[in-house]
């Protein structure tokens, strides 16, 4: 075999190599055939236009492909996917609520020293949330991931809101 | 399905020998395209079911070869376009004819 008939086999099968699985048949057919082609000039002409067949072919196979893939990320799914996890979130603002309604209570109890606020507003408002959320994330991770995802990104909202308020309030 | 007129030259060729295996070499010399044309048009003709596609081992120790032959359904697909794309190019004659 000649210098030009194997660099031509070389060039086709390093491109039937790294072409999908699907196209490899129709790229070693192609390879195949080269075998059969008189001249050494023609051979060569031949695998440069099988590589640039299983180019065309290899890339239509791949959009195919990706095309599929789209249609499978549809809007419904995503919104499936979601679900969960606004479902976290919805329970952590839910909470968080429950807080704020406790904390405006407090504030207009007859007993309680309003000297306190800014104590009962950190504590109610940032810590008490923050540590349900914390604990709730860590008893949820496991069995309920995407849910533990919404309250941990719930808890990551409050807090970097809480840091910037008390630096603009200092 | 539209066919090129190169997708016709391959039918067309198919239908010299309807019931034999063809290898692609073979067709390529028959109908004068290059492997590059030819092969995406043996691929789409597979995929539409219109060409069957099979390996022969003709040598020990040599890879398989290729062969294609028209599917039932191909042949009178071919047929039909062959002798549609013929009328076609007889009208046009007829009318160059006609108008020189």
């Amino acid at each position: 075999m000649s210098l030009i008939r194997r660099t031509a086999s070389r060039w086709l099968g390093a491109m039937i190599r790294y072409s999908p699985v699907q196209c490899q048949d129709w790229g070693h057919a192609m390879l195949r055939e080269s075998d059969f082609v008189e001249s050494n000039w023609s051979a060569l002409r031949w695998a440069l236009g099988s590589m640039a067949a299983l180019c065309r072919y290899s890339i239509s196979v791949e959009l195919n492909a990706l095309d599929r893939k789209c249609r499978e990320l549809s809007v419904k799914r995503i919104v499936r996917g979601l679900r969960p996890l606004l479902s976290g979130v919805a329970v952590a603002l839910i909470f968080l609520s429950i807080c704020i309604a406790a904390f405006s209570a407090l504030l207009h109890a007859s007993w309680f020293d309003q000297a306190q606020q800014r104590l009962a507003d950190r504590v109610l408002i940032v810590a008490v949330p923050e540590t349900a959320y914390l604990a709730g994330v860590m008893a949820l991770w496991r069995r309920r991931k995407t849910f533990a995802v919404g309250i941990l990104s719930s808890g990551v909202l409050l807090i970097v809101h809480a840091i910037v308020h008390f630096a603009s309030h200092m | 399905m539209r066919l090129s007129r190169q997708t016709i030259q391959v039918l067309d060729a198919f239908l010299d020998t309807p019931t034999e295996w063809r290898y692609g070499y073979d067709i390529s010399r028959s109908t004068g395209l290059k492997s590059g044309t030819l092969y995406p048009i043996l691929i789409r003709l597979a995929e539409h079911k219109l060409l069957e596609t099979s390996w022969e081992t003709t040598e020990a120790g040599k890879p398989p070869r290729h062969m294609y032959r028209l599917t039932r359904k191909g042949l009178s697909s071919a047929k039909e376009h062959v002798r549609a794309y013929n009328a076609g190019r007889s009208q046009q004659t007829a009318l160059g004819g006609a108008k020189s």
